[in-house]
């Protein structure tokens, strides 16, 4: 009785990872007589090299000046001088996103199944089949940018003066209020997603002679090589000037009275997003088994480190109001200042009740379902 | 099992204690500044000039009641008045105030919300309530217009978003 196959000897080396480049081939040595040999030797090579670049540059300077203050009025020979100026309110926002890439490499249709097959071959043959798939992808994404936000502002509700009056004198200032936003967002945000490729074999020897010697040899390999440089250099500058004193009044006749404005300052400086970097790798063959989810897509980009808070903006001067014939030096403001670099608002809840309700639940669960395996409880037996 | 159940009755105590069991609202004496939501049965002193960016310090202030955000006005200054509370804490934490704003999400249009400062009282009504992410720092912001804004944690047992009631005054 013939022996359906000989020596065997199937030698399948996978080197690297199973994605090979979408290529399909076929091989077939048959039927060859006693004492035949053949090799077979075939290296496929693919390669695919994407590269993106991305440079910019962003420059912001905003001016903001505003003053209600710098009014004189001296020597009236009226009664009761009065200054009363008016209160300011300025807003400043700069919103910067820039660089952004994708690079999405999508699968290749998919091929039909190599083939790789030694059959009816005679007796004392020998037949080797080698088979090498080289897959190289380099993927690079160099984004860099850099962005200078300046914002230089004055706002004046003093520097009066009122001198050398005949009555009574008052100067009142007004409140001086900035809200200065300064938020660059999304700033080199890179996103590779790669898709490979699978292929299948099909191998098959049989029906080859007694004492024949055949070998197929499949290497497989991979390689992906995906690197994402960002830089960015970014500087927020933000320069204030406010002012609700520095009011003067000098050898006045009357009473002197001084009320300066309040001050409130709020500056935000928020960096979001800064240097985000994604590569993901997919097997075309689960892409295609879950065609219904959505593209992968980059989770949203971390909270960005908080900059450095800058000091608060200057302030009106602070001495205690005067009362008197003679005038003087007075001002007296009240600073509220609040400068924010990233922060949120505040915690007012607990981050750990769903954890631990999981935790409670799963033991729950663990606890029931040992239970009912260790069946009924011993103490029954012994009850019974 | 029996461990587990206990556990989750030592979790959500709080919860319990605030649905099934709610104290009587009562004020500490001498209280100066609270606030006071009908609706909610919800009546805690709040802590003034609490800085809402330092969470040491605001969190100590939460211990004893509702924390007013310093830098925002006061009842009858005309601008944004800034309040915030827990709506969940830790259960050994508990106090008759510091998770006063659980059922806050609970308040609808209209629904009153009373400030008491020197024995003056001021009423507002809801205007509008949003669920907002963490980073969300402009309300705490804007403040030159008249209103009241209570923010809490949402959902409750969590501090993945911030609830924020709007309210206008009357």
């Amino acid at each position: 009785m013939k022996k359906l196959s000989g020596f065997l000897l199937v030698i399948i080396l996978i080197i690297v990872s199973s994605t090979t480049p979408a290529e399909s081939v076929e091989f077939v040595i048959s039927d060859n007589g006693n004492n035949s040999s053949n090799t077979v030797t075939t290296s496929i090579q693919e390669s695919t090299t994407v590269s993106q670049q991305n440079a910019g540059s962003i420059e912001n300077h905003v001016d903001s000046n505003a003053n209600t203050g710098n009014n004189t009025t001296s020597t009236n020979t009226n009664n009761n001088t009065t200054i009363e100026t008016g209160s300011i309110s300025e807003q400043v926002s700069l919103t910067n996103e820039i660089n952004q890439s994708t690079i999405d490499i999508s699968c290749c249709p998919s091929d039909p199944a190599s083939s790789l097959t030694i059959t009816g071959n005679g007796e004392n043959s020998t037949h080797t089949v080698s088979l090498s798939l080289i897959s190289q992808n380099s993927l690079t994404v160099n984004q860099q940018a850099t962005i200078q936000n300046n914002v230089n502002g004055s706002a004046n509700t003093g520097n009066n003066n009122a001198n050398n009056n005949n009555g009574n004198v008052k100067i009142k200032t007004g409140d001086v209020t900035i809200t200065d936003k300064t938020i660059n967002k999304n700033v080199n945000n890179a996103s590779i997603s790669f898709y490979t490729n699978k292929n299948d074999f099909k191998i098959k020897i049989a029906g080859n002679a007694d004492s024949s010697t055949n070998m197929i040899a499949l290497a497989l390999r991979n390689d992906i090589t995906s690197t994402i440089n960002n830089a960015a250099h970014i500087t927020n500058g933000n320069f204030w000037s406010l002012t609700t004193g520095d009011n003067n009044a000098f050898t006045n006749n009357g009473d002197i009275y001084m009320e300066t404005g309040g001050i409130n300052a709020y500056i935000v400086k928020v960096n979001d997003g800064i240097n985000i970097g994604k590569v993901a790798m997919v097997c075309c063959k689960e892409k295609e088994e879950n065609e219904n989810e959505e593209a992968v897509t980059p989770p949203p980009p971390p909270p960005g480190i908080p900059p450095t808070i800058p000091p608060p903006p200057p302030s009106s001067s602070i001495n205690p109001p005067v009362s008197s014939n003679n005038g003087g030096i007075g001002g007296s403001g009240q600073v509220l200042g609040a400068s924010v670099g990233g922060e949120i608002l505040p915690v007012t809840g607990t981050s750990w009740w769903l954890f631990a309700t999981i935790a409670n639940i799963l033991m729950f669960l663990l606890g029931l379902y040992l239970r009912m395996r260790a069946g009924r409880s011993p103490c029954y037996e012994h009850t019974k | 099992m029996a461990f587990s159940f206990f556990g989750l009755l030592f979790i959500y105590f709080p919860l319990i204690k605030v649905y099934f069991f709610p104290p009587q609202p009562l004020l500490p004496p001498h209280t100066k500044f609270s606030i006071a939501i009908p609706k909610i049965n919800a009546l805690a002193p709040v802590v003034e000039n609490v800085d809402p960016w330092s969470r040491d310090t605001y969190q100590l202030a939460l211990e004893k009641g509702v924390a007013h955000a310093k830098g925002t006005a006061l009842p009858g200054e005309h601008k944004t008045i800034y309040l915030f509370a827990h709506s969940s804490d830790d259960p050994w934490k508990i106090t008759r105030y510091n998770t006063v704003f659980l059922k806050l999400g609970l308040l609808d249009l209209e629904d009153e919300i009373v400030l008491t400062k020197e024995g003056i009282a001021y009423t507002y009504r809801v205007r509008e309530k949003k669920t907002v992410p963490p980073s969300s720092v402009e309300y705490l912001m804007n403040l030159a217009t008249d209103q009241l804004i209570l923010q809490t944690c949402t959902p409750p047992g969590t501090d993945w978003q911030r609830l924020l009631v709007f309210a206008d005054p009357v």
